[in-house]
């Protein structure tokens, strides 16, 4: 399998989202399925799961503002990546659609899901982000080093430096194959994403974050997908849980950050379950 | 490194060619340059050329031409030269190009020609490479030219007809010179094009109809050949399985001002086993240097 295989018969687009050229891929015949990828990530984040997902979706992957080989925002908190994200579906004209999201992506999603609820069919969030604030994740030495690892990529994108920073989302290094490192290494050269990962970085996000006043009213199957040895703690994740009326929690053995990529037909057998079998569709 | 990143930031996409689906690998803008590959081929086969090509001010497009790839595969037509002819021009109506420059290689070159013997005001330049359709006068490129249509159809229908993994890899060797250029990516592109039901159903006839003698009277004899008048640059390689570059060398100088080129160390690929030499070559051909 290759990343061009991954995506074998699907389409790449870039897509006008509001002046925003966005890069797109569509794949698969199904109910619709968007997938969201992380902070300093890209849609090849999905690369592994993809072809699993497609038999099942129609599965839609696109770069976050500023991210991978879509244009920068004006601002890049999360209110406006989430305004993004929310554009382009709007222009895919999706109505009812199952949502994934990773890291920020699953904030991201969350945001989405409360704004539209009646929308979405279900939510799966691995990893997500916004749980808590900062100062809060700051006090896990894991998560010091993931972060220090993701700055040092972006301020001198060398090859090692990529890798460095992808070691810290992975358990195994070994799953970081040459074509994720080499296509993240040309994503990150450009100046812009350099400018667009510290504007990520600074942005203050407090006033977005996921409280359990609002996690409340998810009333769509919910599922949080976990890396056993993930910097996010499980009381942390246990507590959104328990503030969403129909989530439940699954930890993946084998993974940290990307369990999507790591343990990806583990992750496609959790997600195909929320989506099909519990009533989302 | 591999086709992702050899076109990262390219489009995947599909277009509505007068009633065929088309898929098309394309980047950049500027004048259309459509590049087309050969028997049994699909869009990878320039995945080295489209984004260097973009990169120096061409909206560069490659195309699954009909029956090929992820394209469309009328099971009730006649896979000769006309109806690849017809396919570009509904493509090219379907994109709004009114010209385009060409670039085709083994069938794709035949189309190439024929198209720009049949519309000559919708052509920007000619580039054939290792283009397959030329028939000399003289006994020695005639009985050469019997040959290869045989040679291409036994060793086509050998990988297409019960496709395996070891059939596919087999055929692509036959194109290579440097075997090891044969990844096990371009093996699974090519294997899972081959295994789509509509191939299954229609490749047979297509590689019969494309190898086989009804489709010979669209060879490019060397009358044809001098009336050809585009920009017209031939690309051979030292090491093509097909027609050998004496043939291709006669070609270029019967096509009033053509160019020819010998790409050293190359099978019939040579703009994916010596993609910068070629795409130097196509960039300063198209430039009009």
């Amino acid at each position: 399998m290759s990343f061009w295989t991954a995506a074998l018969g699907g389409e790449i687009r870039f897509i006008d989202v509001k002046g925003v050229r966005t890069r797109y891929l569509a794949i698969g015949h199904g109910p619709d399925l968007v997938l969201l990828h992380g902070r300093g990530g890209h849609l090849e984040a999905w690369a592994n799961i993809i072809p699993l997902l497609a038999p099942t979706f129609r599965v839609h992957a696109f770069d976050l503002g500023g991210h991978g080989l879509t244009d920068p925002l004006d601002a890049h908190d999360i209110e406006a990546l989430t305004r993004h994200a929310t554009d382009v579906l709007c222009i895919l004209q999706l109505t009812r659609y199952c949502l994934a999201g990773q890291s920020i992506g699953g904030w991201i999603a969350t945001r989405i899901a409360l704004s539209r609820p009646d929308a979405i069919r279900g939510l799966a969030l691995i990893e997500p982000a916004g749980l808590q604030s900062d100062a809060a994740s700051r006090a896990d030495p894991r998560f010091i080093e993931t972060y220090q690892r993701g700055g040092e990529a972006f301020q001198n994108p060398t090859r090692d430096a990529v890798r460095a920073r992808l070691k810290a989302l992975f358990q195994n290094p070994e799953a970081i194959d040459d074509e994720l490192l080499e296509t993240r290494w040309r994503l990150y050269q450009p100046e812009r994403a350099r400018r667009v990962h510290l504007a990520v970085r600074q942005a203050d996000n407090s006033a977005f974050l996921l409280s359990a006043a609002e996690l409340v009213r998810l009333r769509m199957p919910v599922l949080f997908i976990r890396g056993e040895h993930s910097h996010t703690s499980l009381a942390v994740v246990q507590a959104a849980a328990a503030a969403c009326p129909g989530a439940r929690i699954h930890t993946l053995s084998g993974a940290k950050q990307w369990p999507q990529y790591e343990r990806a037909s583990d992750v496609q057998i959790l997600l195909t379950d929320l989506f099909t079998n519990r009533g989302a569709i | 490194m591999t086709f992702w990143t050899d076109c990262l930031g390219a489009e995947v996409r599909y277009y509505n060619a007068g009633g065929w689906r088309t898929r098309v690998i394309e980047a950049g803008t500027g004048e259309p340059v459509i590049m087309m590959g050969g028997l049994s081929g699909h869009a990878e086969s320039f995945i080295r050329n489209i984004v260097p090509i973009a990169a120096a001010g061409f909206r560069a497009i490659s195309l699954d031409t009909i029956g090929h790839g992820f394209t469309d595969k009328p099971p009730n037509v006649d896979y000769h030269a006309p109806l690849f002819v017809e396919h570009l021009k509904r493509f090219m109506d379907a994109i709004g190009a009114e010209r385009a420059h060409l670039v085709g290689q083994s069938l794709g070159g035949w189309t190439a020609c024929r198209f720009a013997l049949d519309h000559p005001a919708r052509v920007l330049s000619l580039t054939s490479i290792t283009g397959a359709g030329f028939l000399l006068d003289d006994e020695e490129s005639q009985a050469e030219s019997k040959e290869v249509h045989k040679q291409v159809m036994e060793r086509t229908k050998r990988a297409s007809d019960e496709p395996t993994i070891d059939k596919v890899r087999a055929r692509l060797e036959w194109l290579m010179y440097d075997k090891s250029l044969v990844s096990d990516e371009l093996v699974e592109t090519r294997f899972r094009i081959f295994t789509l039901p509509d191939s299954r159903a229609v490749m047979g006839k297509v590689v019969a109809d494309v190898a086989g003698p009804e489709n010979r009277r669209w060879l490019l004899d060397e009358r044809t050949l001098a009336s050809i008048n585009a920009r017209t640059q031939i690309i051979w390689s030292d090491h093509n399985p097909t027609t050998s570059p004496r043939v291709a060398e006669k070609v270029a100088n019967l096509i009033p001002g053509a160019r020819y080129h010998l790409i050293a160390n190359a099978g019939h690929w040579p703009m994916f086993e010596q993609a910068d030499t070629v795409n130097g070559l196509l960039v300063e051909f198209l430039q009009g240097k």
